[in-house]
């Protein structure tokens, strides 16, 4: 009893309230497996890059100097480390932004012909977890549906916007006739589906070219679709966790960058106690409006094209810095909210970092980097190869190991880096 | 006996091996040409991908098919052996190439013939929303809930590109829903009266002027009739806060009356439509407001109950002392422009009976009667049913599968659909509810959604599926599907017939938009905004016209069957008042209001030709700075259909620097001064120099915009008058075409380019062709592209011809 006021203590602390602990909250049939909390990843990009010359410092090891993007973290020295010289091979594609849907996947030449995206490492981790939570993973974004997590035929898994929806998908159950509603339409999908994959399978023998692949895909898409609209069925009949958090309102205004940031990475800390997900992806992007920060008058992509421009490299580190300051209020959060006695933070492997080295080139070498949380080996500056990067892929094969993937190899991966 | 066996198996043996000798004496030269030209890199122990002792000279083979169809190309190319090797004998090569290209294009002729050219495709994401507009007389987005299409995909019909998986069936099962919830309108029937939003008397808007700016307010201010807004995107005027809101998915008529205010420059006024639940914000409307008179506009627009639309106004001046209505208060002193809002009304919606039509003819025989509901919002129309609830759901899966899939379902397939209803009739569910579940199936039934069948001609159904798909990207209407079922649509003089007819439908806009967005990718114009104080002028207003100009120009070469040389160098293009400023063309004073027209340009104007198109400079930008090397793979790739190579693995980028000390031009000069580089970049870049005449927003300059590092405050729907760039170093529009051939800007290059005409309508058909039947050119079908530029080339190509041509095609009639 003691132990559960210290810790809503502490939740309170951070302006999220729960109701319910951990313990009593996961719908995850209780037993021991629950006396050490499970392990969690969190994988964020920025997507035009960090200035590196205000981010990277000069000496690597424990004791780096701090920098001036570093500073904005100082209180959690001691929990992330910072990576340079890390990237995808071969990330030269049609635009230059297509890196955007290779951040998590590695796939080779994004967009150029014959390009077919490969599964993400949030999914490959997702799918060795299994269905062990309401939702297997969670993708955010604060612009648009655009996710960085693709199944493993390269299909993007849409993004979630709205932290109003996501709130109340993960914590509201709605009344009786909604709930009928919902559950008869997941029934009704599921019956159709039955039917509609027979008809695919005749379909299938009519049809006499050799290559059937999308009937095929079409025909387990269904299988996968139908299963899927299963297992979303049997959570309905398992009570959806209590928080005793406020509905966010989702904010309409796109210039508010920040704030709809922010209001993402409040419910994570949610998502993770309430065991709702243990994967979750997120996109910070800006919506080609001018964001409202305090001295800032241009559009992050344009700034982020900055010539070499002073007045522009200015107002770009103004909204990297705000970016950054997101990222550190959501590990203090992270830090501050505790389960089992450990911080929530300690269970959760953090990875914050962008698509593009230097987007002034597009340039999708040497990318910032950021690894948190997780009990890793933190506080160093980890100083990678410039002109030979390592493989960004060895760092996500550590996280999938840590996620207990046991996998040695990930997309490009050479090897693994010691986390 | 034993030696008749014998006998037999002994001529079979020889005819094999006659067979297989003739191959192996016609591929002699092949054989020569590899042995002695190829094999010394390409063997076992080859850095490359290609081990020619590996390859067997067998083209049927899938696998070693495409190996072969690689090295073709890159010997007839002349890539192949490089130039720095020792070159074959000519007659040799010749030899060796054309045994080659023979026995490829069989082996494809084969192929095709066994399995059909293209495999099965789903309707992309787009068509899919098209086809639930128009089989259930609804509007509005329902792509959004699926996936977008692979973007390495040339369309998003191509076949071999499209993805497929339990996101997409989700997504498909979710829009179907959507669109049903929105078919089905049994609520209570609407006031559909004309409704006036009176911004006057609005108590909401009145606050707004009571409010001081420091609060908020203050931007607002009323004559004695009028409303006038002094900037755009004022949500003061949102119908939500002014007591509409749409209360029920439907078509809608919108009038406006508003006249400038203050007026010095022209002015715009549009109409915007936002939905904070899907995130969707689009401005579907604009009209000039040209002189001090009123001017009353309306338009048609599908809304759904939680969208609202306010009015918003564009190209505003700020007051000539250049403060904006922030900083000159009160409202009623400043003397900026404005927009002065007289009447704002929205009728609808649109529907002749209630429940409407749409609903009605889901549900045949069955008549409606009205009950007030329990609960607000709930349902007030309820079946009368006239026979067992089973039969008349019977006739809703009829009807629906009648048009869904073009023929009348067996009595078999109608009792599987049926069945998903019957365990819910039986549990005494509602009959709505019922019904709708096999309808549901229908909409997401692989019969709808793909496009498939046996290899060989296809048939008059398929015909005329593959036709409409083409030109209204949905399913055939009636007329169609009559001709088909009596087995007319195959005759070519009818064939022809319903293409003219089709190309001048509506429908055929949708063909129009979704194959220049894609080929073009001019789907790809909002990637990038330009920097704001450096291209001040770039606003919604413009985007819109840029758009327009492309669509209308391309429009008006296929309604006029006009040369395809057009797309190169034109005399002509389409402007409105907007586009004529910007360009800046001669007796723009003439050219008045937002409607596009065709102007005659003077004789020597820089513009005329797709490449000279404000929408293309943009596109083909990168934000805020142009490069010749994007630019020029876009002539390369997009216009003629030639991509180079991509840049070898590990090369740097570019780093843009705007200060103003180097040019573009001058950070390219290692593309000439490397080797490696120049082999590719002499082609790449001389196009991209020709059109650096262009910045970002297509102004034609002769010198480059610096930035002067000014910030200052940015108003929506204001014009930016303050001029924060200074003119820097001069454009270098200059250069030398592979061939050798000298330009001295964009005009000269267009001439030189005249010279590959038929390489560019080569380019148009291929693009055709692939959308069109969703598969992407192969060897055998470049003799068709032959034969069709042949038939053509005495009239230059036209354009409409292009298309009757490639609907008469073997590629188009045969699976």
């Amino acid at each position: 009893m003691q132990d559960k006021l210290t810790r809503r203590d502490a939740l309170t602390a951070t302006g999220v309230a729960i109701a319910l602990p951990f313990l009593e909250s996961t719908p995850v049939q209780a037993g021991d497996e629950h006396a050490t909390p499970p392990h969690r990843m969190v994988l964020i990009c920025s997507t035009l890059g960090l200035h590196s010359p205000s981010l990277f410092p000069k000496t690597a090891g424990k004791n780096y100097e701090t920098t001036e993007y570093l500073d904005i973290l100082k209180e959690h020295r001691d929990d992330f480390t910072l990576y340079s010289g890390l990237s995808h091979p071969d990330q030269h594609g049609k635009e230059p932004h297509d890196t955007e849907m290779t951040f998590l996947s590695a796939a080779r030449n994004p967009g150029l012909g014959g390009f077919k995206n490969s599964i993400s490492v949030d999914q490959v981790a997702a799918t060795a977890l299994g269905q062990v939570t309401r939702f297997r993973s969670l993708s955010l974004s604060s612009n648009g549906p655009e996710s960085q997590s693709y199944t493993s035929n390269g299909v993007m898994i849409p993004a979630e916007q709205s932290p109003a929806r996501l709130f109340s998908k993960l914590f509201l159950t709605g009344n009786p006739r909604e709930v009928r509603r919902q559950r008869n339409r997941l029934s009704e999908g599921r019956s159709i589906l039955d039917l509609v994959g027979e008809q695919a399978k005749a379909l299938n023998r009519n049809v006499s070219n050799a290559d059937k692949r999308q009937l095929n895909e079409y025909f387990s898409a269904i299988r996968d679709a139908e299963l899927e609209l299963k297992t979303a069925e049997s959570w309905l009949d398992r009570p959806k966790p209590i928080v005793d958090a406020e509905i966010p309102t989702d904010i309409a205004n796109k210039r508010d960058l920040i704030g709809r940031a922010d209001a993402l990475f409040n419910l994570i800390p949610l998502i993770l106690q309430t065991d709702s997900s243990r994967i979750i992806t997120m996109v910070i992007q800006d919506h080609l409006v001018v964001p409202s920060i305090n001295g800032v008058s241009a559009e992050h992509h344009n700034l982020s094209h900055h010539g070499r421009d002073p007045e522009k490299i200015k107002q770009l580190k103004i909204i990297e810095k705000e970016i950054l300051r997101s990222l550190e209020r959501f590990l203090s959060k992270m830090r501050m909210t505790s389960e089992s006695d450990q911080r929530l933070l300690d269970n959760t492997s953090v990875l914050f970092g962008s698509n593009l080295g230097n987007a002034n080139a597009h340039d999708p070498r040497n990318l910032p980097i950021i690894l948190a949380g997780g009990r890793h080996n933190h506080g160093r500056y980890v100083a990678g190869n410039k002109d030979n990067n390592t493989p960004l892929c060895n760092l996500f094969v550590s996280l999938l190991n840590s996620m207990g993937v046991e996998t040695d190899e990930f997309a490009t991966s050479d090897g693994s880096i010691e986390i | 006996m034993t030696r008749d066996i014998l006998n037999k198996a002994m001529l079979c043996f020889i005819a094999h091996s006659i067979v297989t000798a003739s191959l192996s004496q016609a591929s002699e030269p092949l054989d020569a040409l590899v042995q002695s030209s190829c094999i010394d890199c390409h063997d076992e122990s080859s850095d490359t991908e290609l081990d020619l002792t590996a390859l067997a000279y067998e083209f049927t083979d899938p696998t070693n098919y495409r190996k072969w169809v690689r090295v073709y190309e890159r010997i007839e190319r002349g890539e192949m052996p490089p130039t720095s090797a020792k070159q074959p004998d000519a007659i040799l090569k010749m030899k060796a190439v054309s045994f080659l290209k023979n026995e490829l294009r069989n082996a494809n002729l084969k192929s095709q013939e066994k399995f059909g050219r293209v495999p099965s495709r789903r309707l992309s994401r787009l068509e899919f929303e098209y086809t639930l507009h128009d089989l259930l007389g609804i509007g509005g987005s329902l792509a959004r809930q699926l996936p977008p299409e692979n973007g390495a995909a040339a369309f998003d019909v191509v076949a071999e590109k499209q993805e497929m998986s339990s996101v997409h069936v989700r997504g498909l099962l979710t829009a179907a829903d959507l669109a049903l919830d929105e078919a089905i309108a049994l609520g209570h029937k609407p006031n559909m009266q004309e409704r006036v939003i009176d911004y006057f008397n609005s108590p909401y808007i009145q606050m707004w002027v009571d409010r001081p700016v420091r609060r908020g307010g203050g931007t607002v201010f009323k004559t004695d009739t009028d409303v006038v807004t002094f900037r755009g995107e004022n949500y003061v005027y949102r119908t939500d806060a002014n007591g509409y809101s749409p209360p029920i998915a439907g078509m809608y008529r919108i009038r406006l009356t508003a006249a400038p205010h203050q007026q010095r420059s022209s002015i715009t006024v549009s109409l915007k439509r936002q939905n904070d639940q899907q995130g969707e914000s689009e401005l579907f409307a604009a009209w000039d407001l040209g002189n001090e008179d009123y001017r009353t506009v309306s338009t048609l627009k599908y809304l759904r109950p939680d969208d609202y639309i306010y009015v918003s106004a564009d190209e505003l001046e700020p007051a000539p002392d250049g403060k904006v209505i922030y900083n000159a208060q009160p409202a009623n002193e400043y003397k900026g422009e404005g927009v002065r809002i007289r009447r704002f009304s929205i009728e609808g919606p649109l529907e002749s009976k209630w429940p409407p039509e749409r609903t009605r003819s889901l549900f045949p025989e069955i008549r409606w009667q009205f009950r007030a509901p329990a609960q607000r919002g709930g349902r007030a129309f309820h079946p009368v049913l006239s026979k067992e609830p089973a039969e008349h759901i019977r006739d809703s899966i009829n009807a629906l599968a009648e048009k869904a899939y073009g023929r009348v379902l067996t009595p078999d397939e109608v009792d599987t659909f049926l069945q998903l209803a019957s365990p819910h009739l039986e549990a005494g569910r509602d009959f709505v509810d019922c019904a709708r579940i096999p309808l549901r199936a229908i909409l997401v039934s692989p019969e709808l959604l793909f496009h498939s069948g046996k290899a060989g001609q296809l048939d008059e159904i398929e015909l005329a599926k593959r036709l409409s798909y083409f030109l209204w990207r949905t399913l055939p209407d009636d007329e169609l599907l009559e001709l088909a079922q009596k087995g007319q649509l195959t005759e070519s003089k009818v064939l022809h017939a319903q293409v003219e007819r089709m190309l001048g439908h509506p429908n055929a806009d949708r063909f129009l938009v979704d194959f220049l967005d894609q080929w073009l990718e001019l789907s790809r114009i909002d990637e990038t905004t330009p920097d704001v104080y450096l291209y001040p002028e770039y606003d919604d207003v413009l985007r819109r016209a840029m758009l327009a100009e492309t669509r209308e120009f391309f429009a008006h070469l296929i309604e006029d069957n006009l040369t395809v040389a057009n797309l190169i160098e034109s005399d002509f293009t389409f402007l409105n008042r907007k586009l004529a400023e910007h360009y800046e063309i001669k007796g723009m004073e003439n050219i008045n209001g937002e409607a596009m027209r065709k102007v005659i340009l003077e004789p020597g104007s820089v513009r005329g030709g797709l490449l000279t198109h404000a929408s293309i400079a943009k596109i083909t930008a990168n934000g805020t700075v142009t490069t010749p090397v994007k630019r020029g793979n876009f002539v390369l790739s997009t216009l003629l259909g030639l991509p180079p190579s991509p840049p070898p693995p590990g090369v740097g980028s570019i780093e843009p620097d705007t200060r103003g000390a180097t040019t573009i031009r001058e950070t390219l000069t290692k593309h000439q001064q490397i080797e490696t580089c120049a082999v590719c970049h002499k082609r790449i870049d001389p196009p991209g120099f020709a059109l650096e005449s262009f910045d970002p927003v297509g102004n034609f300059r002769s010198q480059y915009r610096n930035s002067k590092g000014v910030t200052r405050e940015i108003n929506a729907g204001l014009r930016f008058l303050h001029v924060d760039y200074e003119l820097g170093q001069a454009v270098d529009p200059s250069g030398i075409t592979e061939d050798g051939q000298q330009f001295a800007d964009i005009r000269d290059f267009k001439t030189h380019l005249l010279r590959s005409t038929e390489q560019v309508a080569r380019n148009v058909v291929s693009q055709l062709i692939t959308f069109a039947t969703g598969g992407e050119i192969d060897f055998a079908d470049s003799e068709v592209i032959e034969q069709i530029l042949l038939a053509t080339k005495d009239d230059g190509y036209p354009m409409r011809s292009l298309i009757h041509q490639v609907i008469a095609s073997r590629l188009f009639r045969n699976r």
